[in-house]
């Protein structure tokens, strides 16, 4: 079975959803950014997503090669979300260091990384409460650049608005609600992850 | 002397981990020693397990000691087993306290 499959905020619909599926019998057999391929098994698997993007390629890949060394199952999947190209260098904001910038296909498209477990249970990849609070604030940073990203585009737009001599066109309608739409979005997902955030950093301080 | 701000004490956690290691073993095989002497109630997720590996690493209490191809065994360094030592009397002294106060 082949399905083409677009999410807004990946990492938390993304195992709702293949969760959902394989409850249904369906195992991940492959994934090419959003196309998705899957296979009917007896097999009970589970799901489980983290975002990666944010650390370099050579620890993430010791970190799948643990994980397949403990007999998971890998898949990556692409954030397609806030992924802004310019010419062959792509920019990734939800990224630090030097992985901030993907300039080859190698680590490019494959911020997500999907977990598959084998069992009737969920299996949890941060289990302590000071891991899940750093993981979200990791992601509610990011959209925090996200943010400074659209703030840019906003001052391009105005200048553009100015040397029209504050005249608008259809362009610049479009332009305007893109960009508050993009706005509205990262603000979103940025208080979403800041709660949830605060919820793991306010339990960690007193239960692991 | 004080441990809680100057990074002495480890969590549970990373004191069962410290512990898995006490002998050569690999992530997984950590993860499932864990699972057993907890009966069950730790059981560590993988992203945790390598975030406290290279934790260990960075601080020098743990060492790689050889690749058999993907899989990495680990072992414990002196300071890994210094550091375990520390927990030990910092624990006793704690279920000490503990007992003492509500006279069990």
């Amino acid at each position: 079975m082949k399905k083409i499959k677009i999410f807004y905020d990946p990492i938390d619909q993304l195992p709702i959803w293949l969760n959902k599926l394989a409850k249904q019998g369906y195992r991940l057999k492959s994934v090419y950014n959003c196309f998705y391929s899957f296979e009917k098994t007896d097999v009970k698997v589970n799901y489980s997503v983290q975002f990666i993007g944010y650390d370099p390629n050579s620890k993430n890949k010791k970190y799948i090669d643990m994980l397949k060394d403990a007999g998971f199952k890998t898949f990556l999947a692409p954030l397609n979300q806030l992924n802004f190209v310019f010419g062959k260098i792509r920019l990734r904001p939800l990224a630090t260091g030097s992985a901030k910038v993907a300039t080859s296909f190698d680590n490019y498209n494959k911020e997500i990384l999907i977990v598959e477990s084998e069992g009737d249970s969920s299996y949890e990849l941060l289990s302590t409460n000071l891991d899940k609070a750093l993981y979200y604030k990791k992601i509610r940073n990011a959209y925090i650049q996200g943010l400074i990203m659209i703030l840019f585009l906003v001052g391009i737009v105005i200048y553009a608005f100015y040397k029209l001599n504050y005249e608008m066109n259809l362009l610049m309608v479009c332009l305007l609600f893109i960009i508050i739409i993009l706005l509205i979005f990262v603000l979103i997902m940025f208080i979403k992850f800041n709660n949830k955030y605060q919820k793991f950093a306010k339990e960690s301080k007193f239960r692991e | 002397m004080r441990d809680n701000t100057t990074g002495g004490a480890l969590t549970e956690t990373s004191l069962l981990i410290l512990l898995g290691f006490c002998h050569s073993n690999y992530g997984y095989g950590v993860m499932q020693w864990i699972k057993e002497i907890t009966n069950g109630r730790v059981i560590l997720g993988m992203g945790t397990l390598y975030g406290a590996i290279d934790w260990m690493l960075e601080r020098d209490f743990l060492k790689e000691e050889k690749s058999n191809g993907r899989r990495k065994l680990y072992g414990l360094t002196e300071k890994g087993m210094q550091q375990i030592h520390l927990e030990i009397m910092r624990l006793e002294e704690l279920l000490k306290i503990t007992k003492d106060t509500v006279k069990v």
